[in-house]
């Protein structure tokens, strides 16, 4: 079902914070590619950018943020050079966004069928038949009694119900690309689970490719088939999931990795945290922006190192990349690789 | 458990006014509903459900910060429900509370340094402006912050900077039991770790005993010694941590651990995990010892 031709690709994006000649770049030139079928991770802590990422694709920036280079190419067409209008045509159809928090993403004041009329209307379709797919979405997410649920209000439904109408919404376009941004983080992990895999089956059944932005890292070992690491605006490790987690090769993956409890592990005495902060656009440092909580920095690291290959299908932007990735993923192997690096 | 617990609850419940309740209290929200559990000295007790089960209720009623509607809540052999607001104020030095969102739990308007030196001054061990500053030093150092940050305020600081800031006030006072509500809860990855392995440092050093309040399993299975699944107001299970996640008896603890996604793609790809997670709400039954230590409510067949 995978082509080899992305559906969806995003090329140098850079999105700034703050009005021109006092920019600082929030995203600092991502490349993504979404092919049909697929389910792409996005991981990052708060801070790192993935947010801002999403919102520039589907062109929802604040306006205190702006896209300042890059394309956002969709079936080949530049989403960027779009006007306002074309872009709202698009939206929703084409490309549909799930967020966080739902209370302020959904109207407050209109049905929720309202709301869903509108999605389904995005596409040709009978009126009389509106009201009767409206009801088969609420079902297809799980919704029980859709038919009376369909005439309440965003505010008469529980968090998790609310999270399933976004999600009816925006997959009842059919778009071909949906980014779902931490859709299920707010909510209790039997409920994200349920609504995880409801929304991964419908967007299977029509083929469509997902960004998934999330910062749990065994929500994307569940649902991505690829994943990108974040790090103060850039991505700093691109590669299909099995390897990420059996070969992580960037100190930033590898420290996340390590730093979290985990439930297929014996219980540790310790657990080993990344020791710091990340910075934050006014702090970066210069070169790698992992540097100053890096076990593994070298002087040369005072350069950013650029996203390069260092296996089929797997890429890291750290200098000691291919070193680190065929270090076994423990913690007691840290220490010597990190007095042989300073 | 030989010694005597620090905190020993007996059937407290803490009920709300329900939509339809009026003055017929057997309409109330039953949030917390006939808890009964014992916290050992230097102990920590994992509490786990999802959101609305009642675990953060259950911490504020045990503190006494809201009291409890039914039942004995007693700290080291004091009973507290039946006392006076005066005369828990001296108690309340041995239960300290940190919070999930160490944002709007510390004054913006305080000083690092007020905020930590606060709770010994109010209880009138600390005075004189150069015993303060020393006390204030040691207690940042504690929770590893430098001693630059007492002149600072809060909102200055980082969630997982915040979070120590909290910590340093909650153990000012060198309490025997710290309810975490959620501590963690709200920290990213890195972060997170970091502000539990300080939590367990300091348990070791000061030897308080610890209600760890989360929804995270991995984090609780970490921390606790024993863990405790709160559903539906009530508590469907108690275990020492090892067998709970070895033996997980109750349906409802079941469907948590099938639900946490765990960060390895070889597991999730052959995992089998139960089709239907829907969990039918129905108020679960009293329990009962199923292995030793291991307290679980009966699974009826309509549970699930």
């Amino acid at each position: 079902m995978v082509t080899d031709t992305p559906l969806l690709r995003v090329e140098g994006l850079r999105t700034a914070l703050g009005s021109d000649g006092n920019n600082f770049d929030v995203v600092t030139g991502v490349d993504l590619e979404l092919r049909e079928g697929e389910t792409v991770a996005l991981v990052g802590e708060s801070g790192s950018g993935k947010s801002v990422t999403a919102l520039s694709i589907a062109r929802l920036l604040g306006p205190r943020l702006r896209t300042v280079a890059g394309k956002v190419l969709l079936n080949g067409k530049d989403l960027l050079s779009l006007s306002e209008k074309g872009m709202r045509q698009l939206r929703g159809r084409d490309i549909a966004v799930v967020f966080q928090e739902p209370m302020t993403s959904l109207n407050p004041v209109l049905r929720i069928g309202a709301q869903l009329a509108e999605s389904i209307r995005r596409n040709p379709v009978a009126a009389s038949s509106v009201r009767d797919r409206a009801i088969a979405l609420l079902k297809s997410v799980g919704i029980t009694n859709p038919e009376s649920r369909i005439d309440m209000y965003p505010h008469q439904l529980s968090g998790g119900m609310r999270q399933r109408v976004m999600v009816a919404i925006a997959v009842a376009a059919r778009p071909r690309v949906l980014i779902a941004d931490e859709p299920t983080t707010a909510l209790d992990v039997t409920t994200q689970a349920q609504i995880l895999d409801l929304m991964q089956a419908r967007m299977a059944e029509f083929g469509a490719a997902t960004l998934l932005i999330t910062h749990d890292m065994g929500v994307v070992a569940r649902y991505a088939q690829k994943v990108n690491v974040m790090y103060s605006g850039g991505i700093v490790e691109r590669s299909d999931v099995q390897s990420l987690f059996a070969k992580p090769a960037h100190p930033y993956t590898r420290g996340l990795l390590n730093s979290m409890p985990r439930l297929d592990r014996p219980r540790m005495g310790r657990l080993s945290a990344i020791e710091g902060l990340p910075p934050s656009v006014l702090t970066r440092p210069k070169g790698c922006p992992f540097q100053p909580r890096c076990a593994f920095r070298i002087d040369k690291c005072s350069q950013k190192p650029p996203l390069e290959s260092i296996a089929a299908g797997h890429e890291a932007a750290c200098w000691r990349a291919r070193e680190i990735a065929s270090l076994p993923l423990d913690d007691q192997a840290d220490a010597p690789a990190m007095r042989s690096g300073s | 458990m030989k010694t005597q617990p620090i905190l020993t609850a007996e059937n407290v419940c803490k009920y709300f006014p329900g939509p339809r309740s009026g003055r017929n209290p057997s309409l109330a929200v039953q949030a917390v509903d006939q808890v009964s559990l014992k916290i050992a000295p230097g102990e920590t007790l994992g509490l786990v459900g999802e959101s609305g089960s009642g675990k953060s209720t259950l911490g504020r009623a045990l503190l006494q910060l809201d009291r409890p509607t039914a039942g004995k809540v007693y700290l080291k052999g004091t009973e507290l429900t039946s006392l006076s607001n005066s005369a828990l104020r001296p108690l309340r030095r041995d239960m300290q509370m940190v919070f999930q969102d160490p944002q709007s739990s510390l004054n913006p308007r305080m000083k690092v340094a007020e905020i930590i030196a606060e709770p010994q001054i109010i209880a009138g061990e600390l005075s004189g402006k150069v015993a303060i500053k020393t006390r204030v030093e040691e207690l940042l150092d504690m929770v590893r912050l430098p001693a630059s940050a007492a002149s600072r305020y809060p909102q200055e600081f980082s969630g997982g900077q915040r979070q120590r800031i909290g910590i340093a006030r909650a153990i000012a006072l060198r309490p025997r039991l710290i309810v975490a509500d959620e501590a963690v809860s709200s920290l990213d990855v890195s972060i997170q770790a970091q502000i539990i392995n300080l939590l367990m440092d300091l348990q070791r050093q000061l030897g308080f005993a610890c209600l760890f309040i989360a929804h995270d399993l991995a984090v609780v299975r970490h921390v606790a010694d024993r863990v405790a699944v709160m559903f539906l107001g009530r508590l469907v299970e108690l275990a020492p941590t090892d067998s709970l996640f070895a033996h997980p008896q109750h349906p409802y603890t079941r469907a948590l651990l099938d639900a946490a996604p765990i960060p390895d793609p070889v597991i999730e790809m052959t995992r089998q995990r139960s089709a239907e997670t829907f969990i039918r709400r129905r108020y679960p039954a009293e329990m009962t010892e199923v292995r030793a230590g291991h307290f679980a409510a009966p699974s009826t067949p309509e549970f699930l």
